[in-house]
This record gives structure tokens, sequence and C-alpha cells, in this order.
């Protein structure tokens, strides 16, 4: 055996920062971060004005926020320095959150990725933490920081120790951000943090741009709300001591040396948190952080499993394992919580005028209407209907082997479909009507039952014909998003095919919505007929005759799409798999 | 045996090492080397060792330990016991100096996929202290090696397909010409072309003095490759020799597959139920 000792010179050679690495590693970073955004011309011509936007609203931001600060500081100083207080608070939550908020989207903030190579825990280290520190967010952030203590104003070397109080406040963030990465690593690499990643960074984004908003507001109002939220905020404000952005903003607004003592105690803050930040980075160094997550269990056979298993075979069988697939595959989830926006914003946006606008009573006339919850929610299943194929990936050459008509490979879709977002539908449209009724105390309980059933069938009606149209624009233009190796391998789609499948999207999304606007007035007809003077009271029938209308062009939308759609598929099978296939299926 | 496609010349590997003066007997020592996951041991007390130049081959069932074996040699994970050399480096103490002089081709592909394969090969060069010059050099001989185009190596890794991805790490592997290469089933996911190519690859690397110590699930090219084969079989080591050696060892005639042998190592059951329709 040869088990030679470890000599003292090795053993400093591989904890010693290679600085040469570091810079290699930051441009590297950098390179990444290039390509990504230079995938397309549209890709480029969109980041660069995501980019400009950003730092154009930061500065605009920034010299806004200062200019309140100056101005609150002359009537009320107290409240100005509480406004400083809450911008550093701010900034100090933003910046920690952001390595974690951005770690799907940046590559390098998987560590483990680079440990195949020769590089040292402190190399990654160090290179992690000025990556960091150089980073969107923190350049955007320093400025607002910056503009609260000019703002704030006081002698020279005041703000000048201000500015040095706040650039301890981003080192103290960005040193915690990393804790915090490196201490959740394991979760940030799963597939559920990815999946709430994607409702996060929306929300926090849309934080941002309501709060830009609220500042921005010229005028009486505008200023009464700012003020008011830091009057607000002043009221709790030393509940915050326990929290670095306190320190620091107290050097700012405090008074006396003794202000800056709590930056003494940030600094020890900071070098503690490098300490046990490095320690988790030696033991993910050594696999002992990352682990793989453990693999997702199987979903068993619920009730829509066994209405499925009733159905007649073939079309039984295509049922049950598109129900399996819906189930199973994370990227149906991926997708569902990606396009929520849509129902949240809308929905949300819907209920907030209605009851800004109506009294309960008022509210009460639009309890009937519940139903139309189903609108928004489509365009959340959207994502899903219009890409039918897609969650097949490389199943898609077995699929294409079944002995079976092509219509019903798509019908099978279509009933799993119904039977899950259907269901969903007919759900919420259910709770929303009672909820009104309930809420506004609005009409019997018959009527709550009607309106509630109607909702219920509405939903489905309203999918029916989304799937119809879905049919169709899955075999025209089919993306593969099934996941493999725990990761989702979406089919980039670039230049001249991008274009094109953005446009069909488009065109999709205007055909479900427009075919279901006739839906929605059949099952609503009582409705629209009050909106019109002459067309009297509507006789107690109608309905009767219009629902069954809606069901039937509902019906023909779907078999009708599933017809063109089997046909389309014949001819483009060769097509249709090579899109859904990787080359090495 | 098919001819081996003709491939371009390779990097020059580093000079032997000689940490205490003089340079280590083995390339691989493990000694005693155990890795517990909770109260569950992956890998059990191994003793192994492999000697400069040999193409060592590892193999077990799924989970039998081959993977976390490979990764604690490597330094990608700390032994729970036990000590590994690898090129007279403790891989515990010293995992840069170990990966500094070895390649590694993982099982599973985690990489940077925004990069291209030209820039990833670079990057690792660089990594592993080549000029920019003399990496760009190697990244050009080493994609006509593994037969990615031009144009394959300007699209981004997110966009290759399994085979191009483990072609490219593989490549990523050979930049600094180490001295002992880990494949974790590297032939998993490449054509047959490529497979033969990267054989030859291979071979020629042990010819020149680099040890190969690889895992695969395909008996066949372990037989017709592996100078040496350890069996390993829930974390334990069961067997290792030259396939005479093994033959002997389990009580086979000479000309026995070493898959039969293997299998009965392993305890697999050959013996499948009936179907009843045929």
């Amino acid at each position: 055996m040869d088990l030679t000792p470890v000599r003292a010179e090795t053993a400093r050679a591989e904890t010693a920062i290679d600085w040469r690495q570091v810079r290699l590693l930051l441009a590297t970073n950098w390179r990444t971060k290039i390509n990504r955004a230079s995938r397309s011309p549209f890709a480029f011509a969109f980041g660069m004005l995501l980019l400009g936007g950003f730092a154009l609203g930061a500065i605009l931001f920034s010299v806004v926020l200062g200019m309140g600060i100056s101005a609150l500081k002359a009537s009320n100083p107290e409240t100005a320095g509480a406004a400083v207080h809450e911008v550093f608070l701010s900034v100090f939550f933003v910046v920690v959150a952001t390595p974690v908020l951005g770690f799907r989207g940046n590559e390098f903030l998987d560590v483990t990725k680079l440990f195949v190579h020769p590089v040292g825990h402190r190399t990654v280290f160090a290179a992690t933490f000025i990556g960091l520190m150089g980073s969107g967010a923190v350049l955007f952030f320093s400025l607002p920081v910056v503009a609260a203590v000019i703002g704030y104003g006081g002698p020279p070397a005041s703000v000048a120790a201000g500015i040095v109080a706040g650039l301890v406040l981003m080192l103290v963030s960005v040193a915690l951000g990393q804790l915090v990465l490196l201490a959740f690593l394991n979760t940030l690499k799963s597939r559920k943090w990815r999946d709430l990643s994607m409702v996060l960074v929306p929300v926090v984004f849309g934080g941002f741009w309501v709060t830009f908003q609220i500042l921005s507001r010229r005028g009486a109002e505008g200023r009464s709300m700012f003020v008011g939220a830091v009057e607000w905020f002043a009221t709790w404000k030393d509940w915050t001591l326990p929290l670095p952005s306190w320190w620091a903003a107290h050097a700012v607004t405090g008074a006396g040396w003794a202000r800056f003592l709590p930056l003494v105690a940030a600094l020890a803050l900071v070098v503690w948190l490098v300490r046990a930040s490095a320690e988790l980075q030696e033991r993910a160094y050594f696999g002992e952080v990352g682990e793989e997550p453990a693999a997702e269990g199987v979903s068993r056979r619920g009730i829509l499993g066994r209405l499925a298993s009733r159905l007649r075979d073939p079309l039984g069988a295509l049922v049950e394992k598109e129900l399996s697939i819906l189930g199973r595959e994370p990227a149906v989830r991926s997708i569902l919580i990606g396009q929520a926006i849509y129902p949240v914003l809308w929905g949300g946006l819907g209920v907030w005028r209605l009851m800004t606008t109506s009294s309960p009573e008022g509210l009460g006339r639009y309890a009937p209407l519940a139903g139309l919850v189903a609108y928004p929610l489509l365009l959340m299943e959207l994502g899903l209907v219009m890409n039918l194929l897609g969650l097949e990936g490389g199943g898609a050459v077995h699929a294409m082997l079944l002995p079976v008509r092509r219509r019903l490979l798509l019908l099978g879709k279509d009933v799993a479909y119904l039977l899950v977002f259907g269901t969903l539908n007919a759900a919420f449209a259910i709770v929303a009507t009672v909820v009104v009724f309930v809420v506004t105390s609005a009409g019997s309980v018959a009527d709550c039952a009607q309106w509630s059933l109607l909702g219920a069938l509405e939903g489905y009606c309203v999918l029916a014909v989304g799937l119809g149209i879905g049919n169709v624009v899955s075999v025209i233009s089919p993306v593969r998003v099934a996941v493999r190796d725990r990761r989702a391998i979406r089919q980039q789609v670039g230049g001249r095919e991008g274009c094109l499948r953005s446009l069909v999207s488009l065109a999709a999304v205007f055909g479900s919505m427009a075919l279901s606007i006739p839906i929605a007035l059949l099952f609503h007809m009582p409705h629209v007929l009050r909106l019109i003077p002459e067309a009297g009271t509507p006789p107690g029938w109608l309905l009767l005759v219009t629902v069954p209308v809606a069901v039937v062009i509902a019906a023909a939308a779907l078999v009708g799409g599933a017809i063109a759609g089997g046909r389309l598929l014949e001819m483009r099978e060769e097509d249709v798999v090579s899109k859904l296939t990787k080359s090495d299926e | 045996m098919t001819d081996i496609p003709a491939v371009p010349e390779l990097p020059p590997p580093p000079a032997a090492p000689a940490p205490a003066g003089t340079p280590p007997q083995y390339s691989v020592v493990a000694e005693k080397l155990t890795k517990l996951y909770g109260k569950k041991a992956a890998v059990d007390a191994i003793d192994l060792t492999v000697a400069p130049g040999e193409f060592f081959g590892i193999l077990g069932p799924n989970g039998a330990g081959k993977s976390t074996t490979i990764k604690m040699l490597c330094g990608l994970v700390r032994p729970t016991s036990g000590r590994a050399m690898v090129l007279g480096h403790d891989v515990r103490h010293e995992p840069v100096a170990v990966k500094s002089k070895i390649g590694i081709m993982p099982e599973e592909v985690n990489t940077y996929e925004r990069l291209t394969a030209r820039e990833l090969l670079s990057f690792t060069g660089r990594m592993h202290g080549l000029s920019r010059a003399e990496a760009d050099e190697r990244t050009n001989q080493l994609l006509r090696l593994v037969e990615i185009s031009d144009e394959d190596a300007r699209k981004m890794i997110v966009d290759y397909s399994m085979g191009m991805r483990k072609k490219t790490v593989l490549a990523a592997a050979l930049i600094h010409g180490p001295r002992v290469l880990f494949l974790d089933e590297p032939f998993n996911g490449i054509d047959a072309v490529t497979t033969q190519a990267l054989r030859g690859v291979l071979q020629k690397l042990t010819e020149r003095g680099v040890t190969i110590f690889f895992s695969s699930h395909v008996l066949e090219v372990v037989e017709k490759l592996c100078t040496r084969i350890a069996i390993i079989h829930q974390g334990r080591l069961q067997v290792v020799g030259t396939l005479p050696e093994i033959r002997e060892k389990t009580g086979h005639a000479e000309g026995v597959p070493l898959q039969e042998i293997f299998i009965k190592v392993v305890g697999g059951n050959t013996e499948r139920g009936e179907l009843s329709w045929t």
C-alpha cells in the first residue's frame, strides 16, 4: 500500500484562494448570462429592454425616493428617519432573498457543478461572494440606499458615513443571502422550489412595480399614501432592531458617535456569516449538503382513475394512461403554476373592482355570474390544452405505434383533461356561486343550487371548446415539455419556427376565447337580455333552450377538433415525433 | 476486433507526481473505504489497489455502490471512514490536488448548460491552469476526437442530446491530460460509432500509462477492455482480479463469460416466470 502522508504546504495549497480561478469563474458566469440573453434576436432585445427598464426604473425610483425623504425631513424629521429605516429594511430583505429567488436563473449559484474541477472550496466561496456583490440586484438596490442617505442629508461627513453604512448593509445582506443559499442548497435544487419560484419571482417583481407606482404618483393622493406608509412603519420600526438594516439605518439617522457602534456589530456579523457559510460550502464540497432529492412517490389511482376504468377500451386505457401522466409529470405542475398568474390576476382584479364599486346588495345581482370563473381558469389551463402532445416526450413514438385511430389518441387526452380540469373548473364555479350567494344573501337555496349546477356545466363546456381547438393546435405546433432526469427539458424553439409558434399560440388563445363567448352568452342569456331594455323580461324556459345549445356547441367543437386534429396527425406524424423526441431516443 | 477509427493526437499527460520524493506505487489505493448514509452502508470497507496504466473496471448491479466509490475516489464525497489515495494524494485532505491530476466523467451530466461545448472545454482547461491559447488548441482537438461538429460546438449544451452531453463531458475530462480517468457509465447514451472511437481513445491512453477506472453495465465492453475487474454488491467488494483470476476464485471453468460469473457473484435470479399467452 502507498499511503503517503499529507505535506503541510500541500494542505495550505488546498485551502488557499486561487484568484486566477476566481477571475475565470466570474468571467464564465458573465458568459453564461450573455449566452442566455443572446439566444435569439428577440431574447436579446427583450433582455436589453428589461435591463434598460430596470436601470432606468432604479434611477427614477431612487431620485423620487431621495426627493421624497428630503421633503419629508423638512416637515417631519422623525418620519423621514423612519423612511430611511424602511428603505434599508426593504433592501436588506430583497438582497438576502435574491440568490434564493435567482437560483433557477443563474447556473453559477449551484456551486456543486464546480466540484469536479480542481478548485478549492474557499475559491468557490470567494467567487460566489464577489459575484453576488457585483450582481444586478446589489447594484440596482444600492441606488435607493444611497438616495435615502443623500435625501436624509446632513453634513458631508455624515452623508459619507451613511453611504459607508449602506455598503456595510449590502455586505451583511449578501453574506446572509449566501448562507441561506448554501443552507438550503438541496431544497433549491428540488422540483418543488422550481415550481414555487415560478410564482414567487413574478410576485416580488409585481410588488416592486406597485411600490414604484405608489411612490411616483403625483399630487396630494400620492404624497399621502407615501407618508401614510412611512408613518405606519414608524409605529413598529424599532421592532426591527435585531436586524442589520436597523443598525445601518441608525448610523444614518441617529446622533452622536455611538450610532456607529452597531456597524461594528454588523461587520462582526459579516465575519461570522462568512465563516458559517465557508463551513457549509466545505460540506457541500464533499457532497454532504446537495444530496439527491428523494424520488417522488407514485400517486395512487383516485376517483377519476376509477371512473376512467369504466370506459370501454381502447378509450378507457388511453384515458387512464393520460390521467397517470397528469398526476405524475412535474411539468404539469410547473406549467399550471406558471399560468396561474392569469386567473389570480384577472379573477382577483374582477372581484376587487366589484367589491369596491358595488354594495353587498348590488353585488347580489352578479351572483348567477359566478360560474364565469371558468374563463380565467381556462387561461391557466391553455398552456397544457394547446400542447396536448407535449407531455408525451419520448413516449410519442410509443403513442404513434398504438393500433388506434389518431382521433382516438386525442379524444383520450380530451376525456382525461375534462375529468381533471373540467372538474376543477366545475368545483371552482360551485364554490364561487355558493360563496357569492351566501355573502350577499341574494336569492333562494334553489337559485343557488341551480346556478351552481349551471356554473359547473359551464366549466366543462368552456374547457371542451378549448380542447377542440387544442386538438388541432397541438398537432400543428407540438413542444416537448416532458421531464427527464429530474429536469424539465423544454424544447427550445427559436428563429422563424419560434415566431410561428408564438403566432399559433396567440391565435389559439383568441380562438378559444372567441368560441367560448357564445357559450357564456347562452349560459347567461337571461342576464344578457336584461341589459337590453327593449328585450323585455326573459321567459322562464329560456335557459332550457340555450343551455342545451351551448352544450351541443361545446361537444361539436370538441369532437370536430378531435377529428380534424386526428387527420392532421396522420399527415404530420413524422414531424410531430421528431419534435417531441430527442435525437438519442 | 473492428478497426478503431483514427483519432487526433491527445494532449500530453502531466509529469508523474512525486509528492514525497518517490512516485507512488499505485495510482489508486483504497483502504477500508466506507460511506454510510444514515445507518445504511453504501460502500462497506472496500480495499483495492489499481496500478498505473491499468484499465480497471468496477461492476455491480444498480445501487451496489459503484458510483459512490468513484465519487469518494474523486474527492466528490467524503468517506465516512477508511482512506483513499489517488496518485499519492489523500482524497480526504487533498481533493484539489487529486482533481488536478484526474479526469472525471460522472454518471449524471451536471454541467453549465448555458455554455457551448467549446466554451465549457476552454473553461475546464483554464481551470486546470492551461493558458487560453493552449486550452483552445486542445479544445479543437478534443471536439474532433468526440466528433462534435463546429456548428454543434457553437450551440449551448442545453440543446444537446444525452449522447452529445456525455461526449462533451468526456472531452472536458481529457483536456488537461489526466493521469487517472474516472468514468462512471461512460457509454450510456452514446452511439455505437462514438463508443468504438472512445474505446480506441481509452486504450491509447492506457498504453501511455494513464490509469482508467470505470464502471459499466455493458459486460461485453468490460470483458474486452479491462485488465482487472472488481465486482461489488451491496457495498461490499465480492471479488477482484483479472478475468482468469475471477474465474478461478469463483470456481468457473476457462471460457465462461463474465456475464455468467457476474450473475452468480451478485446472486441474480435468472429464472423468470413463463408467459401464459405464448
